[in-house]
């Protein structure tokens, strides 16, 4: 399906994470020593794997909820896993388990933003194809995606788009602190969660933004950490793969103009902001 | 629980700028009902559950097949975690009539029902006003 | 035609039984059964089945062969059939009770469709409007001298 839509592009991105995933109906006989063969079959690009507990289900809802919609159950005897399994240069991850395959991009140093249309969505289409056909091989049942998820995290240093907490308000169109000075006492740092329903009940934008320090090794930067995901129902009219692939363009999409509205000129200025019109 | 986001960045998280000891809501508030909501559930374990255990002949006829005792015994299990975590008792836990055991909440415009079918899965069906709105497997 | 093969009309009364042992009605938990009371079972290939309360009364719907107490749901044709569902009056069964109606499109083999799931939650509330009994087992008819 063509997407005609305003590319959304800054030369300086502030972009240091991208993840994008599936959650799927548990596969039934799909062990913790599949998705240890899942990871043999990758090859020797991808040499370090850890072992951490599994994500539970998350499903966007709308309307009033009941009672029960948002629950999650675990009473398996068997301990089910997540495998992180990361490629030689650090760079890249794959997540893995029953109901769940994540593909993460991670800023090593000064590289560049690989861009979403050229390199990570093939990639993440590519181990997707991988892991639909690893699963069929070993005679397990095909997954069914019922969920997209798309996330974005960002670092705005301080020093760049902002100095002080009192320029919090700067690299964002409308107010993020409600006051620098407030009666003697005075602003130190934020943590702020926003949603936005994708409409029509397509899903669901998340947008946080933490104060904190960031970096592996000290000296750690300050900084302003703004994180979007966008997460909605696959279309189960659609296949499978049609069904993923316009749930993630959607999130793409949401995601990147979100922030693009949400941030402001002189914060655009300084990240190299060029908008273009592609049909792709 | 949709308003949550699980954590699958690799990126290390931030340090808070500024590190404070205050609790969380969490920690502070007190649920209403709590342990209303854990009766409820023992209800359904003791009063049912244990007894069909016991018991399976007693729901056998010629028109239903019982579920087994390994199917009863996973059903008590869910019962159990689904108390554990607070969750909303059900108003009747019920044989499927396919060897499962189903169990039923109503609340206004809903009816949910939690079916541990006899092959040992577990699906969640949400109806609101009798459409159904969701359906979801949950092991 | 014989008698309960004429077909059913909108503002028929009918039956739909409900055995006392299985937790699918209890009235000290809710004037309502559970919307397994409808589901479709393994005997019911072409329907599950009902009874037209013009041919047959409550007391009687057990039949010769069942051995437990029951309750009976009363539901009303015409609301079924306003939310899709087809009824076939087909009395032929001599040990049965008479007046039977099956649910055609209601069937074992599509019991978990979504539709069909919507049904039997139909059923259950509002379509059921009232539960009555319990009712004894039928008592065993004596052979004739």
């Amino acid at each position: 399906m063509s997407r005609a839509t305003e590319r959304v592009s800054f030369h300086r991105p502030p972009v240091v994470e991208t993840v994008l995933g599936v959650q799927f109906d548990p596969v039934r006989g799909l062990t913790n020593a599949h998705l240890g063969a899942f990871w043999a079959s990758l090859g020797g690009g991808w040499p370090r794997v850890t072992d951490v507990p599994p994500l539970g289900d998350q499903f966007e809802q709308f309307g009033t909820p009941s009672a029960w919609s948002g629950m999650r159950l675990q009473v398996s005897q068997d301990p089910s896993s997540r495998l992180q399994i990361r490629n030689e240069a650090g760079d890249r991850m794959i997540q893995v388990q029953n109901r769940r395959l994540h593909y993460n991009w991670v800023r090593q140093g000064v590289a560049k933003y690989p861009r979403y249309e050229e390199t990570i969505r093939p990639e993440f289409d590519e181990m997707w194809k991988r892991f639909v056909a690893f699963l069929r091989d070993r005679g397990l049942d095909a997954p069914v995606p019922n969920q997209w998820e798309v996330t974005y995290v960002n670092h705005f240093p301080r020093n760049t788009v902002w100095s002080a907490p009192s320029d919090w308000s700067k690299p964002f169109k409308g107010a993020l602190a409600p006051l620098a000075d407030m009666n003697g006492t005075v602003l130190a740092s934020v943590r702020a969660y926003w949603r936005y329903e994708i409409q029509p009940q397509r899903g669901r934008l998340h947008v946080e933004v933490t104060h904190g320090f960031v970096g592996n090794e000290p000296p750690k930067n300050e900084a302003l950490i703004v994180k979007l995901t966008a997460r909605g129902p696959v279309n189960k009219e659609r296949d499978a793969d049609t069904g993923i692939d316009e749930g993630l363009n959607l999130g793409h999409d949401t995601i990147v103009q979100g922030f693009r509205d949400m941030t402001s000129d002189e914060a655009h200025e300084y990240w190299g902001y060029g908008n273009e019109r592609s049909g792709a | 629980m949709s308003d949550q986001v699980l954590e699958t960045t690799m990126s290390p998280g931030a340090i808070p700028a500024v590190p404070t000891g205050a609790a969380g809501d969490q920690e502070l508030v007190m649920g209403a009902d709590v342990a209303g909501r854990k009766a409820g559930w023992e209800r359904m374990i003791n009063d049912y559950l244990i007894n069909w255990g016991r018991d399976p002949a007693a729901l056998e006829s010629d028109e239903v097949i019982a579920p087994t005792p390994d199917i009863i015994s996973l059903a008590g299990d869910v019962a159990m975690a689904l108390r554990d975590k607070g969750i909303d008792p059900p108003l009747r836990v019920v044989p499927d009539g396919d060897g499962g055991v189903c169990f039923e909440h109503r609340h206004g415009e809903f009816l949910e029902t939690l079916t541990v079918a006899s092959d040992g899965t577990v699906e969640l069906l949400v109806f609101r006003n009798c459409r159904l709105e969701t359906r979801r497997s949950l092991a | 035609m014989g008698p309960g093969s004429e077909p059913v009309k909108d503002d028929e009364v009918l039956y739909r039984r409900i055995p006392d042992s299985i937790e699918w009605y209890d009235p000290s938990v809710s004037p309502h059964p559970s919307s397994k009371a409808f589901r479709p079972k393994r005997h019911d290939p072409t329907g599950i089945s009902l009874y037209r309360a013009r041919h047959v009364c409550p007391e009687r719907i057990g039949g010769r062969s069942s051995q437990k107490p029951y309750y009976v749901a009363v539901v009303r044709a015409g609301d079924l059939r306003a939310h899709g569902m087809c009824l076939l009056a087909t009395p032929g069964d001599a040990n049965g009770p008479p007046g039977h109606v099956e649910v055609t499109n209601l069937r074992y083999g599509n019991r978990r469709e979504d539709r069909q799931e919507e049904w039997q939650a139909l059923l259950a509330d509002p379509l059921c409007r009232e539960v009555l009994g319990p009712f004894a087992p039928a008592a065993p008819e004596k052979d004739s001298e």
